[in-house]
């Protein structure tokens, strides 16, 4: 059976690339999300969760045109699937209403007691 | 890989190394991308920082591609499936529980005889040992008598005094000789031991006479004083680093004096301390005593009648022992077959016909000197052999009761295969079950081994 839960990294790059559309590649991912997060991370770790992403089925790619700065290497663009679009929503729709639940104040504040 | 240009040419390529490093390992389809990401970054890094920072960080993101995603197939699979040793292990671990006597047979007589062939091997390794350690070693040698004919075959080393003298003088292949007077001689033995400045006497032992020439020969290292100087002078001794400490602690007792038996008439000045000699040297003394101006009585030093002298020479390098050892036989014509003509001694024949003077390597001459009665350290070559042979055979032994007690084993096994053969049948192959008999055994030897270095490192 395949893998469909989704990590906390793996959430926050699969935004990453929906944020960045077009321009969605390894490398511009790896630094979006540090000028983001203000967290390094290497190109490697951002690409090997973003082939397990597409794995799981959460994103497809696809080659782009040559590019004369890269010594004309295509890059590859990812883009977010129906299915990972729904899983991100999920996974808010369920950390929505665990802190729907979560008390807004500390339970030691004075309240007033209804009898 | 594809050709590469650089819109940025002035700041020059990544890392070369790291492209091909990258290239080696990296999946065929991952490639392209990943070295444009990766020199995309490196350009824009090196707009931003020195060029040696972009290099590095180019390393180390090519370094974080070493992940099981990216590698190629080769570096993905584990070539030895652990998991399945790892069972085969736990049972070969719990049969070995089961089978408690045949286990401790099995890996007791394996660490008995492990631990004897280490022993051996060690007692070998240090009788191998002594004398390796001249720099000049291919060149030092000590010269003996070789007496031969059919009723005696003798050898022996004492030599007159002049001997090393005419070697030197006579042969130009003689780089430097010199003597030693090992016997009990006059001063050499043991004596009672003091410093001139005080009274109290010491006993001591390992004392010889020396030549200067000795020192250099046998490479002696000194601690202080000079080695091409300190028997230099008459009447002077070497002291060894262990007897230096001991009557001069902390100074340098170079140009001291130091009185034997009470012979106040003849002090000795100490010319140098010398290292001690190594555990592993045919040699072992602690007082060297010169043989410089010394003459034991009137004429000793140039008769042919009086032989006490050990004679070590250093040859030419390049120079064949075999044929300077012909050309000794000028020595005997010359010198001794002269003086026994003179003297009109009856053992003129046998000395002109059967009397050789011979050359013995210094590093064969603690294994290989049985025959030569002499008087320095001795091991013997044919015990080393023997007991060569001894360990082989205890290792023999061992892997002969191994394997016995393991066929023995499996002939249980066979007969309970019938047992067995449903559980066989559903495998796929003998292939595992070899394995796990192999693990067993492999078992077996690590814990003999092991218990055997263990055992060893006791004894």
């Amino acid at each position: 059976m395949k893998e469909t839960r989704i990590g906390d990294f793996e959430e926050t790059i699969l935004l990453l690339t929906g944020i960045l559309g077009e321009d969605a590649y390894a490398l511009r991912i790896a630094e979006e999300f540090e000028s983001q997060t203000g967290r390094p991370v290497s190109i490697g770790a951002v690409h090997s969760t973003l082939s397990r992403l597409e794995d799981k089925g959460f994103l497809r790619s696809e080659m782009s045109e040559a590019t004369a700065e890269r010594g004309g290497r295509r890059k590859r663009i990812y883009t977010i699937t129906a299915i990972g679009h729904s899983t991100l929503e999920t996974s808010r729709e369920f950390k929505q209403s665990l802190w729907n639940q979560f008390p807004g104040f500390a339970t030691d504040n004075p309240t007033w007691q209804i009898s | 890989m594809r050709k590469t240009q650089h819109t940025t040419s002035g700041y020059g390529p990544p890392p070369k190394m790291a492209e091909k490093f990258l290239d080696w390992f990296l999946k065929d389809d991952l490639k392209e991308e990943v070295l444009g990401d990766l020199e995309e970054n490196y350009l824009s890094n090196l707009k931003k920082h020195a060029r040696l920072r972009a290099k590095a960080t180019y390393w180390y993101q090519a370094f974080n591609y070493l992940r099981p995603f990216a590698t190629r197939k080769i570096f993905a699979t584990p070539i030895i499936p652990f998991d399945m040793f790892q069972n085969y292990f736990i049972i070969g671990w719990r049969n070995l529980l089961r089978h408690k006597m045949y286990s401790s047979i099995k890996i007791g007589g394996f660490t008995l005889g492990i631990a004897a062939c280490f022993l051996i091997a060690l007692y070998m390794r240090d009788e191998l040992s002594y004398d390796q350690f001249y720099t000049n070693k291919g060149n030092i040698y000590r010269v003996y008598n070789a007496f031969k004919n059919e009723e005696h075959d003798e050898k022996w080393l004492s030599f007159p005094a002049s001997m090393a003298k005419i070697m030197k003088n006579d042969y130009p292949e003689v780089e430097k000789s010199g003597r030693l007077i090992p016997y009990d001689f006059f001063f050499a033995g043991s004596n009672q031991f003091r410093r001139e400045d005080q009274l109290q006497n010491a006993y001591e032992e390992g004392f010889a006479y020396a030549d200067q020439t000795l020192l250099e020969i046998l490479e002696i290292p000194m601690i202080y004083g000079n080695q091409e100087t300190a028997l230099a002078e008459p009447h002077t001794i070497v002291i060894s680093r262990n007897k230096a400490e001991k009557y001069f602690p902390g100074q340098n007792p170079v140009g001291e004096t130091i009185i034997l038996n009470e012979e106040t008439n003849r002090p000795f000045t100490i010319g140098g301390v010398m290292e001690n000699f190594p555990r592993n040297s045919h040699l072992d003394y602690d007082f060297l005593i010169t043989l410089t101006g010394e003459e034991f009585w009137e004429g000793e030093q140039t008769t042919w009648g009086s032989w006490n002298y050990n004679v070590y020479v250093q040859l030419v390098e390049g120079t064949n022992p075999l044929d300077l050892e012909e050309k000794l036989d000028a020595i005997k014509e010359t010198y001794y077959v002269g003086y026994l003509k003179e003297t009109g001694d009856q053992m003129l024949e046998d000395v002109e016909k059967y009397q050789k003077f011979r050359l013995q390597p210094v590093p064969d001459i603690y294994l290989r000197s049985v025959e030569m009665h002499d008087m320095v350290k001795n091991g013997d070559i044919r015990f080393v052999w023997l007991f060569g042979v001894v360990a082989l055979f205890i290792l023999l032994l061992a892997c002969i009761n191994f394997i016995n007690l393991s066929t023995a084993k499996s002939a249980n096994r066979a007969r309970g295969r019938v047992k067995e053969s449903h559980r066989l049948l559903q495998k796929p192959s003998d292939q595992p079950v070899f394995n796990r008999i192999y693990a067993l055994q492999s078992d077996f030897f690590c814990i003999g081994n092991c218990t055997g270095m263990a055992g060893f490192a006791i004894v």
